[in-house]
């Protein structure tokens, strides 16, 4: 902590040193530094989810892009071809590797023809046992029949060709599958002349393929120039309409730009205002800039460990200097009001800690984060929060002038009477708390990220128009990659997938191009199958069975001369048709040296479902689809939920109680932040909006910012201030600058920051009111007595839990400044100050939650020198209720009345409390002591916990006593208002709070006499 | 084990386009049609038939159609009916020598045949080939014969009754499939008497309409499935 007195030069040496080797280590750590501002850090390891958005960045699959053009009125079609030839031509062919050109429609024909000779080797072991199964001669006069029928439809005379090369009804399964194949690209596309027309006739695709993916930023805004500037020069009858998902990320890159600098906009604007108004001190500029120097140096420290950082791991670490500026505010507006920093940061110490380690716990649990960019994240954030702290209690206290003056700082009423105020709003937040809780629950976790796509109405609606114009159905579809290192490996891994996908899947959900064109080893295989089988016995029997079966409907005798053709003398290794390399530009991609093989299915829950069993022991192969990928980041995002929830609260549960050693003021301080994340799920669900892995991440940073309003509220109550005190003016000042960046948010065009602004600012206002507002009302209720309508009340049924917090029935003036306080001295004359052997009249009122108060009158016998203490306890008719007594070695109950006799252990602790309260007053020479400005605290470690005593005013006194545990105070007892007697001083009141029986004793002293020694 | 379904279609959708579509006016006749003898069909003449054309709203007929299929050893001979209602209407009976029936009502096709006795429902968008055989009677029967004339080349075999022969331009699928198609018209040239597909391959299929009425009202039956 900072210290008054200058430092010594060693010291001072030491320090500097210190700081230039960590700022020459930052410094080589930003020299390597590499920001990574591709998604893939922000992916789980070894999830489903990474593998498919790491393939969407690396197949050819995702550089696709597609110009659509289409006539207006009644133009010619001439006018699209000549529209689509001439945008051909502006196409930059550094951008647009190559366009597709699908093959003439007669070429086509005659390849699809062709692909009856190939039977041989396309047709599987399947076709092949059906096949046979179809030679019987019953079965063959069957499907004579057929044929017959066949060329007697209207479409008969165009048969004849396949009818001749299959008279088994069996190789056409080949164009079955091609058809299928065509079918799957889910478009209704047509070649006509060379060209993918519309079934209109008046549309058109120009598919390319680019070389940019949609993960790069540069040619993504490239290529959307190029294609829009292309769409501007269409010529008056043609509309160009681009479509391809780099237009999504070229977009998304200019909103969030624009939403970015509007919302840094009004932030500077909002904190010159802020510094004209409220300060005027330059001083305070090291306040923002402290936060932002450690996030640098952390960066730099963190880039020697992780050279590739994450662009989102340096966004959220700037954002969450928000947060350590909440430190450097605290600091401030203490120093300044304060006269001696040393002394002011001795008495806010205890809080600032506190609102650090709180949300240092919540970035200490991204550390065990299955993400990467987590993990950067909670090291980064985590580093840079610390050097905050440490620049903000020991740099900043000697940046800050004390005695300067800040706008209204110190003013208001007391927080006493703020908090009566305030009752009604704690059960308007009880309300709110519970409307919320129902909404709340509403909330669902959206898995379709595509609502956090920022693109433009236009190219919205453009896409929406395209799958109403071009696609066949409703169903998406959905991919199963297969990979090898070369093609044919790939093919290879695919026919086998193939093969137990087509078992799985019902039937015609799955395309394959291997179930068309299978590898070069399947084929092969399938050639030397059909060879085995066509045996010349079974070549010639067939012959004599299919003119005997085709006699009847008048086949001519070489009718099916075609057929024993291709029986007697299958092709093997012949080149593949060409119009397989069109097909292959849509069934296989390439990612580096890898090769993939795209199969695909209706993207539905039960495909995705079937898709993921099949290839569960295929480690080559991977499902990408929009359900698919939902259900991926839903899950990760979930497991991710659940491990950062339980880690940072425990994190944040220990380091709460090992600081404020209570439970209940851990609860408290807590309180905003639970009714942040409520409000914050609340409003989601009011809006509309659902949960998803941006609102996780604001739900982290409402955490962590919210804990410090209830920190700084829960201590600006303890120590009494008024409403623009010290701890609560940091807090408005903290939410302020806060609120305005998140609010600007809520005027961000991009779903994705909207969605941002609007859970941060409803979960960070719903937090700062209820520091603001609710926790003094609920301090105030617990200082009030308990009524039974009240206590009915789960509220406040918590309340009457709070001692921690209660008010005092006296009132102690403000402190006076100690000078140069000497704590041997003031335990010296405090020890003289106090009688050592005295009787006192007293009123003794004792309250207990659930109970009416109980006054006795109270009689009480001391011999501090001996050791003992005797309390009698009379009603006012001076009838005994209890006689208690004990000395240094036992406490007893000397006589009660039976009533009360039922609750000895209470009358025995009320015996234990009494010694507390009257004997050892003065702490023991060996205390550690803590000198403040308005007060000396002796502290010392006993075996039931830590033994306070805090010392103040003028003369100095015994202010309180107490004895705090690992979960909060076991007893506090306050002295007020000493009067001097006789040359000794006595309080005139007393008040004991029992931690565990949570009762609270009152002594009202009337009368007291010194005995003589 | 019909399987034609998904064969028929990749073709037909392809062929489709070829017999409807409008195309650019690409290479010349191919050398081998015999077009030096023919005398080309005016635009004149074109649009009339067009005009007359439009004033159809609906054609029922019967038919015989003769193929002369090189897979078969006799010349087959299938009789029927069909019908016509603009726009999207067509039904096609066939009697002999088996019974089968289609009808394509706008999206829907419904087929029929007495070896299987079922009713089968297709949607067009699901299946191009029936929308291709559609689009096909449509186009000769009620259709565009400007755009037609984009598509093939015309010639004027005779001007009573007027007959045409439709020369596939280009190096189109058709022009492999199909050397020519002529199309005999009736007396105020308003219907279609006659029909001769030339295969390239050397079959021939004739189609003879007969008992054509145009513009009367088509009995409920008639689009009955199956056929009554």
């Amino acid at each position: 902590m900072s210290d008054a007195a200058p430092t010594p030069p060693k010291r001072r040496l030491w320090i500097i040193l210190g700081f230039v080797l960590v700022a020459a280590l930052a410094a080589a750590g930003w020299m390597r530094l590499h920001v990574d501002s591709s998604l893939e850090p922000l992916l789980p390891e070894k999830s489903d989810a990474r593998k498919a958005v790491l393939f969407f960045r690396d197949s050819s699959f995702a550089s696709k892009a597609v110009l659509w053009l289409r006539l207006k009125g009644d133009a010619p079609v001439s006018e699209l071809y000549e529209a689509a030839e001439k945008a051909e031509k502006q196409l930059d062919p550094q951008l647009i590797k190559q366009v597709f050109r699908p093959p003439q429609e007669s070429d086509a024909m005659d390849q699809a023809m062709s692909l009856l000779d190939r039977a041989p080797e396309l047709l599987n072991e399947k076709d092949l046992a059906e096949l046979n199964a179809g030679l019987t001669p019953d079965a063959l006069k069957k499907r004579m029949r057929e044929c017959y029928v066949q060329l007697t439809r209207p479409e008969g005379s165009f048969m004849q060709t396949i009818i001749r090369k299959d008279p088994l009804g069996v190789s056409a399964r080949i164009l079955g599958r091609l058809y299928a194949l065509t079918n799957s690209m889910g478009f209704k596309v047509e070649v006509k002349d060379g060209r993918l027309m519309h079934t209109d006739g008046r549309q058109m695709l120009l598919a390319m393929e680019t070389s940019s993916t949609a993960t790069s930023l540069a040619s993504s805004h490239a290529l959307m120039d190029n294609l829009n500037k292309i769409a501007a020069s269409a010529p008056p009858n043609v509309e160009i309409i681009p479509i391809c998902a780099q237009i999504h990320t070229a977009q998304n890159q200019q909103l969030m730009q624009r939403d970015t600098h509007l919302a840094g906009t009004v932030n500077g604007i909002v904190f010159l205002l802020l510094f004209f108004i409220v300060s005027r001190d330059w001083r305070v500029g090291a306040v923002f800039l402290l936060p932002v120097i450690s996030i640098g140096i952390t960066i730099g420290l963190c880039a020697l460990v992780f050279p590739n950082l994450s662009m989102m791991v340096i966004g959220i670490s700037l954002t969450m200097a928000g947060s350590a500026v909440d430190y450097g505010i605290y600091v401030y507006t203490a120093v300044t009001m304060g006269k001696n920093s040393a002394t002011d940061m001795r008495r806010i110490w205890r809080p600032l800690v506190i609102s650090h380690l709180t949300t240092l716990g919540v970035f200490l649990a991204l550390v065990f984060s299955a993400i990467p960019a987590y993990r950067q994240l909670g090291w980064v954030t985590g580093a840079s929060l610390v050097l905050s702290l440490l620049s903000a209690m020991f740099l900043l206290p000697r940046l800050v002038r004390p005695g300067g003056k800040i706008l209204l700082l110190g003013s208001g009423m007391p927080l006493t009477r703020w908090g009566k105020l305030m009752i009604p709003a704690v059960y308007i937040a009880a309300i709110v708390l519970a409307v919320s809780i129902f909404f709340a629950t509403k909330t669902k976790f959206d898995t379709d990220l595509s609502h956090l796509d920022g693109i433009s109405a236009t190219v919205r609606q453009n896409e929406a128009d395209f799958q109403k114009t071009w696609s066949r159905g409703d169903v998406e579809m959905g991919l199963l990659v297969v990979a090898g290192p070369s093609a044919e490996q790939a093919a290879e891994a695919n026919d086998a997938i193939s093969r137990i996908a087509s078992q799985k899947f019902k039937e015609g959900q799955f395309v394959s191009l291997g179930s068309f064109w299978p590898s070069a080893t399947t084929r092969h295989a399938n050639v030397a199958r059909w060879k085995a089988f066509w045996i010349p016995d079974r070549v010639a029997k067939l012959r004599a069975d299919l003119a005997a079966a085709g006699e009847a409907y008048g086949f001519a005798a070489d009718a099916f001369d075609p057929f024993f053709q291709i029986v007697t003398n299958p092709q093997t290794d012949q080149p593949p048709p060409p119009m397989l390399a069109t097909m292959e530009s849509q069934f296989t991609a390439k990612a580096g040296n890898e090769f993939q093989m795209l199969d695909s299915f209706p993207d539905t829950a039960e495909n995705v479902e079937t898709a993921q069993e099949t290839i569960r022991d295929h480690p080559e192969a991977q499902v990408v689809s929009r359900r698919a990928l939902g259900q991926a980041f839903a899950t990760a995002a979930s497991s991710e939920t659940r491990l950062l929830v339980s880690i940072s609260g425990i994190f944040i549960a220990l380091f709460l109680l090992a600081l404020t050693r209570s439970v209940v003021k851990s609860l408290i301080i807590m309180l905003p932040v639970l009714m942040g994340i409520i409000a914050m799920l609340g409003m989601l669900a009011m809006m509309g909006l659902s949960m998803n892995v941006v609102t996780v991440v604001a739900a982290v940073l409402v955490l962590a910012l919210t804990s410090d309003y209830g920190v700084f509220a829960a201590y600006a109550w303890d120590n009494r201030e008024p409403l623009l005190g010290q701890g609560m003016a940091s807090m408005h000042l903290c939410a302020l600058t806060t609120l305005v960046g998140t609010g600007a948010l809520i005027f961000a065009r991009h779903p994705a920051l909207l969605m941002v602004g609007t859970s941060l600012t409803s979960g960070l206002l719903a937090g700062y009111l209820t520091a603001f507002m609710v926790i003094p009302g609920i301090c105030k209720l617990i200082d009030k007595r308990p009524a039974p309508a009240v206590s009915a009340s789960v509220l406040l049924g918590l309340m009457f839990l709070l001692t921690g917090c209660r008010s005092d029935p006296f009132q102690r003036p403000p402190l006076p400044a100690l000078h140069n306080p000497d704590p041997a001295q003031i335990r010296e004359s405090f020890s003289h100050a106090t009688p050592d052997h005295f009787t006192s009249d007293d009123t003794v009122i004792i309250q207990a939650p659930f109970r009416d108060d109980m006054a006795v009158l109270g009689v009480l016998n001391v011999d501090r020198n001996a050791g003992t203490f005797e309390l009698y306890g009379l009603n006012h008719l001076g009838v005994q209720f209890f006689h208690l007594g004990g000395d240094p070695s036992k406490i007893e109950i000397r006589f009660a009345v039976p009533p009360l006799m039922e609750q000895k252990e209470v009358l025995l602790s009320m015996a234990r409390d009494t010694r507390s309260m009257y004997l050892d007053l003065n702490p023991p020479p060996n205390s550690n002591t803590s000198i403040g400005r308005t007060e000396v605290i002796y502290a010392s470690k006993t075996a039931d916990g830590t033994l306070s005593y805090e010392f103040g005013g003028e003369p100095t006194v015994l202010l309180e006593k107490r004895l705090d545990s690992f979960w909060g105070n076991k007893w506090r007892v306050r002295y007020f208002d000493y009067r001097p007697q006789d040359g000794k001083l006595f309080p005139r009141g007393i008040v004991m709070d029992n931690g565990h029986y949570h009762y609270r004793i009152i002594i009202k002293n009337r009368d007291w006499s010194a005995e003589q020694q | 084990m019909n399987k034609l379904p998904g064969l028929v279609s990749f073709f037909s959708a392809l062929l489709v386009a070829a017999l409807c579509g409008t195309t650019r006016a690409q290479a010349p006749s191919p050398a081998t049609q015999p077009t030096s003898a023919l005398v080309q069909a005016p635009l004149e003449l074109i649009t009339h038939v067009q005009k007359q054309l439009s004033t159809v709203d609906n054609v029922q007929a019967d038919f015989v159609q003769i193929k002369n299929l090189v897979v078969l050893k006799h010349k087959l001979t299938i009789r029927g009916s069909f019908a016509m209602q603009k726009p999207d209407k067509v039904m096609w009976n066939v009697r002999e020598p088996v019974k089968y029936a289609i009808r394509v009502e706008g999206e829907e096709v419904r087929q029929w045949d007495e070896d299987t006795n079922k009713v089968q429902i297709i949607h067009l968008g699901g299946d191009p080939t029936f929308k291709a055989i559609s689009q096909q009677i449509q186009a000769w029967f009620l259709g565009n014969y400007k755009e037609l004339a984009q598509s093939y080349d015309v010639y004027v075999l005779g001007n009573t009754p007027l007959t045409l022969r439709f020369v596939p331009r280009g190096n189109t699928m058709l022009g492999k499939l199909v050397s020519w198609i002529e199309v005999t018209f009736g007396p105020d040239e308003r219907n279609i008497d006659k029909m001769q597909i030339h295969e390239a391959a050397g079959d021939t299929t004739v189609l003879n309409f007969t008992n054509t009425r145009l513009n009367q009202p088509i009995p409920k039956q008639t689009w009955e499935i199956p056929p009554r």
